[in-house]
């Protein structure tokens, strides 16, 4: 299992590598949730990775009207595709424009909640190389997609899961609506809080792709790592809203060696957070009443 | 021909939305439908519902669209043959799993859902190749998004026109799942973006007002002609867990605004359907993403309790001519000598006073409240089988 995550600083890439298989580039324009943006220097940053022979994937991973498409063409005429271990997307579409500039580039399909069992996983092959499981189902059900899956597994393993992407700007438009002045694009520190669940703060952020929702709570799911192991291709450490430390302290979890509970409860009081398991212990249900 | 695609959660709300104009209607079954709560059609049902459609020169359409665990697959494709056995003229699905068993094993026509969120031509494209008929557009598009997707391809495409929007993506939301557990992509969604949330900045709260994500219904009686001229060949009405009296009223104004344009070219005056269609609005309306990216103008940030009209009084169960009386069942409370219009697909507003009410047992009353309840009404004009009647209420 090969683990993957984002930049936050090129800086520190070399320190970065000591712990990870691979990064992901993040670009304003085409990807939602930017640790970095990539737009002007991802050829040297390619380079840089390359020479550490550690794998390059880019994320492309909007939801795209035609005329946006046609942009994203545009630009992906001048990458270099012999250096990219692949692109993830979140829209299909988005797949054949990839392809368009570059036949042999690999695919990755990252629709956050669509991928929920094994035959939907593999009805992608061979128009994708690999796809990032639902995080909203069960390890079980990870595992048996992972057992019989016909193309590569990812799957975000630690980080805040997502729970809502808008293309609406409604932190703007409630900024708008209350007419006060707070910073609402590109502000890392909101978060929401309801009132029957008054102990998660909810992370919210507004960029430039639109509106989006996370759990308050980190999804860590070392404790599951040799059953993880087994199936999971590529698992990602999601640090949008951390840093690059963080991504150095979390890595060695997912590499198998074990943190004594001072040094990770040293790391959640360093970034204020919980962990929990997700939803991998707990099924959603289809009816009944609301789980407060 | 355009089509007008309305919603209905029971048999009855389908025979009332084709008697008021709906081209085709969609319904869910027991299994593989979104919409958990709504009261979803047995087999039994929808075989009815398809006789009943067919005989009108209409469509019957069934949402298998959930995104299935593993543990939701077993079942399907006897569901499916017995789809195609009661003569369902598509299925609208989302799930690779379900869109090839139908494609594979029926003859099931099939409509890519909006759970997939499609928003471009090379995404249309790919569920044309694997055999859709039709794709159900993202509610993120503008109109003229939607004319470039018109002018690129040739599969039919569905837009929605009102009623409720997601605020985020179609199927990529599972704000519901954890928040309250319950599978937003199986039927479950708890409506979580319309919930109200503090707003705050590490853990202080910097907005006094309650922030929300929920969206203003969609309402799109003003672009009716513009997606006639782009091409478009559904025009989707959401909202299956609406009211019987909501659907009558909404599909019946989109029918009067399509046949008016159709026959004339033009639309003569929007206010009559403006208002028309206030009878039946419960939540605020906007243009969604029509013109662009939605504002404060288009969110619902401030109300979230649902207006319930109560101006829907009666059903017309039977009518007498010779003694002028419609059997009528009661729906909300009226009164003896209050003024009452009849809203029904052949004339709409006509207007009496209710001078004569009588109950079961032939006695005179002046108040009718009990749900359901057959009262004799004398109306001076002839009325139908699933005519409405209303009342005035402010």
């Amino acid at each position: 299992m090969k683990l993957l995550s984002m930049i936050h600083d090129v800086q520190n890439i070399s320190k970065l590598s000591e712990h990870l298989d691979g990064f992901i580039l993040t670009f304003t324009k085409y990807s939602k949730n930017i640790t970095y943006d990539f737009t002007l220097n991802y050829l040297e940053v390619i380079d840089q990775i390359k020479k550490l022979n550690k794998e390059v994937f880019l994320s492309f991973n909007r939801l795209f009207t035609d005329f946006e498409l046609s942009h994203l063409e545009e630009f992906i005429k001048d990458l270099p595709f012999d250096k990219i271990d692949g692109i993830f997307v979140a829209d299909i579409g988005t797949r054949f424009i990839i392809k368009n500039v570059n036949q042999k580039v690999e695919v990755i399909y990252h629709p956050e909640s669509l991928l929920t069992n094994t035959f939907d996983f593999n009805f992608l092959e061979p128009d994708f190389n690999g796809a990032f499981v639902s995080k909203d189902i069960t390890l079980k059900d990870i595992i048996t997609i992972g057992l019989n899956k016909k193309l590569k597994l990812f799957y975000t393993g630690h980080g805040h899961m997502s729970m809502f992407y808008s293309k609406r700007p409604i932190l703007s438009s409630f900024k708008s609506l209350v007419s006060k002045d707070i910073k609402v694009k590109d502000n890392y520190k909101l978060n929401l809080k309801e009132p029957k669940r008054p102990n998660e703060f909810f992370k919210v952020l507004e960029d430039d792709s639109g509106t989006h929702v996370f759990r308050g709570y980190v999804l860590a799911s070392y404790p599951y790592l040799d059953e993880l192991e087994k199936v999971v291709d590529y698992l990602v450490i999601d640090s949008l809203f951390k840093d690059d430390e963080y991504i150095i302290s979390i890595a060695p979890l997912y590499r198998g060696q074990k943190l004594n509970d001072e040094q990770i409860d040293k790391i959640k009081q360093t970034y204020n957070e919980e962990w929990h398991d997700g939803l991998l212990f707990k099924k959603t249900v289809i009816k009944g009443d609301i789980d407060d | 021909m355009i089509e007008l695609l309305a919603p209905a959660g029971d048999l009855e709300k389908l025979k009332i939305a084709i008697l008021y104009g709906a081209d085709a209607v969609f319904i869910g079954g027991k299994s593989f439908s979104l919409r958990a709560n709504a009261s979803n059609f047995t087999i039994d049902d929808i075989k009815e519902a398809c006789i009943f459609a067919h005989e009108h020169g209409k469509k019957v359409y069934v949402t298998t669209n959930v995104i299935p665990h593993e543990e939701d697959m077993e079942g399907l494709l006897p569901y499916l043959k017995d789809l195609e056995s009661c003569g369902v003229d598509a299925i609208i699905a989302a799930s690779p799993f379900i869109i090839q068993t139908a494609l594979d094993y029926t003859n099931l026509e099939v409509h890519i859902s909006t759970q997939q969120s499609i928003m471009n031509i090379p995404t249309i494209n790919y569920w044309k190749n694997k055999g859709a008929e039709r794709v159900v557009l993202a509610r993120d598009l503008t109109l003229d998004e939607i004319e470039n997707i018109r002018k690129k391809t040739d599969i039919e495409i569905e837009v929605f026109i009102h009623g409720g929007m997601c605020a985020g993506y179609s199927g990529r939301c599972s704000l519901s799942n954890h928040l309250t557990n319950r599978d937003a992509n199986r039927g479950g969604c708890a409506h979580t973006c319309r919930w109200f949330f503090d707003l705050n900045e590490d853990k202080e709260k910097i907005v006094d007002q309650p922030f929300s994500m929920s969206s203003k219904d969609l309402n799109a009686i003003h672009e009716i002609p513009r997606l006639i001229e782009i091409g478009v060949n559904s025009l989707k009405i959401e909202g299956r867990m609406k009211s019987l009296h909501y659907i009558a009223t909404v599909v019946n104004t989109y029918r009067k605004i399509i046949d008016e344009y159709l026959q004339t070219g033009k639309i003569e005056d929007f206010t009559k359907y403006e208002l028309a269609m206030q009878h039946a609005e419960n939540r605020e309306t906007a243009k969604g993403f029509f013109y662009g990216l939605p504002t404060k103008e288009e969110q619902l940030f401030l109300k979230r309790s649902e207006k319930v009209m109560q101006n829907f009084v009666g059903l017309v169960v039977d009518y007498d001519t010779e003694t002028q009386f419609a059997t009528i069942e009661t729906r909300n409370v009226y009164y003896l000598n209050e003024e009452l219009e009849v809203f029904s697909p052949t004339h709409d507003g006509k207007k009496f006073v209710n001078e004569v009410m009588m109950d079961e047992n032939g006695e005179n009353i002046e108040r009718a409240f009990k749900a359901k309840q057959l009262l004799k009404v004398k109306v001076p004009f002839k009325v139908y089988p699933y005519d409405m009647i209303r009342a005035k209420r402010v």
